[in-house]
């Protein structure tokens, strides 16, 4: 019962058939209405860069696209001066794409930049690493499917979407994918996106001599941001493009989505680099398109935005990101990133009860760094584990009744 | 050494009698089992489960889906988890299980990549298959799965596993009760959605029920259950205020109609705690022909039933 190729390339058309037929009726009823195209207003006053060596420049502010259902929203921002515009193959299973295709339609092809990000077809999600599944042919034939999604011959970037190591970023099957569809004219310009490892990703796209574009995850709260800096300013040299995603570092300083990060000010924080050319930011409403397209005038950070910053960074210490190495080092493979979680519940957000739960949750045997005689575990964020671990975990000896 | 000392706040916070009784209990005490009954999966002939040790939640998601996780969040996302089927070296069937906040936050996820024209089946509140994908929804949860392999055995084996996941969840499988107020004349199947935040661009309307209608000039209609008059009230004055212009009719409920300048035509009103409106409706009458039905549904729902989702 293995994959029967040609099957799959059934499916695939079918879905562009099926599923694009059945969204282009769908997202034109939501379009009906919308602003035609109209040109920019006050163009002079934007900030742009050039992104990278590939002649294209952009303003700051670019819009990362996250729904379908918000149609309206894409031409509101065009009138803001917004031109790029990034979505992913995987995007609401396909409906993004879809909709953007919409939209476009009446637009010039030459009025608009459009990314989509298409994934390996196999990655070990633990690792990282991309299995022999991954091949140029299954790329391809998602890329094309994208293309029919959008109604376009050509995306203006093409992301390998989700690379988080070095060997997946050099990955010969989708080094030869990206360059087969920049050949091909399918692609105008390729690159990665990343929100793992980020340095030795974009270290590795340096090093490729193929990617013309990063997309990394970048914001305020990145521990390593010191060391992010000096990778871009690399890339940068060699010519490569940067764009920032993230950049709002989750939007919320709690897990329970309560406490939100001033985002305008994160969007302002990652733009002072200039290596970075623009950012994406996630755009669902009509009040944060004006609010992120107003910095494409004026990325000034003010002393109240700054102090909110730091603020916001305050937990920041205590946030595991959860790129799960530490797991593989520790002799009994113990979760810690859930306890580290758990630990930030605790110290940042003072709530014991959340932190309990968590750690009751994970079937944890007792005291589980009392009988190590040396901790094997090397945190990439420099967390002293075992210590948090011992710390935390003492909470398990308390009967949850009693935290209530 | 008391086992909160690490704590000062709660220390504080906490009585002396309150600590010699968790000192006390400390011995006896055995660490809580909060096993979620959809941590495991149901076992499948001749396939072997393979679970993803990592379960997923709203601060990792995105390591799993990157972006997509976004909207996930939007939808009160609680966690997923992922368990694979193996056979032989070659073949694997992926099964994620999205639990989310509430009903109405997993059919208006499910709903957002939901597109009317698959084949639809019968398992959970609504499944449908293509080849090679097979998600639906049950309750709480949305589960998606998938596999690369082709052919009746992989079919038979994916409705297996959803069957029996399905079974297994035990959940409520019915659609959001708030769609039974959307109209049904002129409604395109399957076009039903649910969504939490941001309705039509702004930010004061969330909890939106909505569906595709007409023919040659296809329009839409939404229903929001607001959590309160008073939230209802003050989304349409807002609305109201931010797309100025249109015209007040306060004889019939509290409606208004403008041409808004991001989506159009767009007739409204406010009953209670629900607003409801036509989007793109050209013809003023067909519209309060729309929404007079609706506020006729809303009558007839009893007090104690308006829940928000």
């Amino acid at each position: 019962m293995k994959t029967n190729e040609l099957d799959r390339r059934q499916f695939l058309r079918s879905a562009a058939l099926s599923g694009a037929g059945a969204l282009i009726v769908s997202t034109s009823k939501l379009m009906a209405g919308y602003s035609k195209p109209a040109p920019p207003t006050d163009e002079k006053k934007l900030i742009k860069r050039k992104l990278g060596s590939t002649g294209i420049e952009l303003p700051i502010v670019s819009m990362g696209v996250m729904r379908a259902d918000n149609a309206a929203l894409i031409p509101a921002a065009m009138k803001t001066g917004i031109v790029h515009f990034d979505t992913a193959h995987g995007y609401q299973g396909g409906r993004n794409e879809e909709m953007l295709g919409e939209v476009f339609k009446d637009y010039p092809r030459n009025s608009f930049i459009i990314a989509t990000k298409v994934p390996p077809e196999e990655v070990d999600n633990v690792t990282g690493l991309l299995k022999p599944g991954s091949t140029s042919k299954a790329f391809l034939e998602k890329l094309d499917l994208s293309l029919k999604r959008l109604r376009l011959e050509y995306v203006d970037i093409l992301y390998v979407h989700g690379i988080s190591t070095r060997d997946a970023a050099l990955f010969p099957a989708m080094i030869e994918a990206v360059r087969e569809a920049k050949k091909s004219g399918r692609a105008k310009h390729i690159g990665m996106s990343t929100h793992k490892n980020e340095p030795e990703v974009i270290q590795a796209a340096i090093d490729s001599g193929i990617y013309e574009v990063v997309l990394t995850a970048l914001n305020f709260r990145q521990d390593n941001y010191q060391e992010m800096k000096r990778v871009i300013a690399k890339a940068a040299d060699a010519g490569i493009g940067i764009i920032a995603m993230k950049t709002m570092a989750g939007g919320y300083l709690d897990k329970d989505r309560k406490k939100p990060i001033n985002c305008k000010a994160a969007l302002k924080f990652v733009l002072q680099d200039e290596h970075v050319t623009t950012a994406i930011p996630g755009i669902t409403n009509f009040d944060q398109l004006a609010d992120n397209a107003s910095v494409n005038a004026d990325v000034t950070l003010t002393n109240e935005e700054r102090a909110d910053l730091a603020a916001g960074k305050d937990i920041g210490g205590l946030y595991c990101p959860g790129c799960d190495r530490c797991v593989s080092n520790c002799t009994k493979a113990l979760p810690i990133p859930e306890i580290m979680r758990a630990y930030m519940y605790t110290y940042g957000y003072r709530d014991i009860e959340m932190a309990h739960s968590l750690l009751s949750s994970l079937d944890l045997p007792p005291h589980p760094c009392t009988d190590c005689g040396k901790c094997t575990v090397q945190c990439a964020k420099g967390f002293p584990v075992s210590e948090r671990v011992k710390d935390i975990t003492r909470l398990l000896d308390v009967p949850s009744e009693f935290l209530s | 050494m008391c086992p909160l000392s690490f704590c000062p706040d709660v220390l504080q916070m906490r009585h002396t009698t309150t600590y010699i009784i968790i000192l006390l209990s400390i011995a006896l005490a055995s660490p809580a089992s909060a096993q979620d009954s959809t941590s495991s999966f149901p076992s499948l002939r001749e396939w072997t489960i393979v679970e993803d040790k990592t379960v997923y939640n709203p601060n990792n998601l995105w390591d799993i889906i990157d972006g997509a996780a976004d909207l996930f969040l939007e939808y009160g996302f609680v966690d997923l988890h992922i368990g694979r089927y193996q056979k032989g070296e070659d073949s694997e069937i992926r099964t994620e299980l999205y639990k989310f906040d509430s009903e109405a936050d997993a059919f208006g996820m499910y709903s957002q990549e939901r597109n009317p024209e698959y084949t639809f089946i019968n398992i959970g509140v609504q499944a449908y298959q293509e080849e090679g994908v097979l998600n639906f929804l049950t309750g709480r949860y949305y589960v998606k799965i998938m596999t690369q392999l082709r052919g009746q055995e992989t079919l038979d084996a994916m409705t297996t596993i959803a069957k029996s996941l399905d079974s297994r969840l035990k959940q409520h499988n019915e659609l959001p009760r708030n769609l039974s107020l959307l109209p049904a004349q002129q409604k395109h199947l399957n076009s039903e959605q649910y969504v939490a935040k941001n309705f039509l661009g702004y930010a004061f309307f969330r909890q939106a029920y909505v569906a595709d209608y007409g023919a040659s000039k296809p329009f839409r209609i939404f229903v929001i259950a607001a959590e309160s008059t008073e939230e209802a009230k003050s989304a349409f004055g807002e609305f109201v205020k931010t797309s100025p212009g249109g015209t007040s009719d306060t004889s019939r409920a509290e409606r208004y109609s403008v041409r808004d300048r991001y989506n159009g035509a767009i007739e409204i009103v406010h009953k209670g705690n629900f607003i409801a409106g036509t989007v793109n409706l050209e013809d003023r009458n067909l519209a309060n022909v729309y929404i007079d039905d609706i506020l006729k549904r809303v009558d007839a729902v009893p007090h104690d039933n308006r829940v928000s989702k």
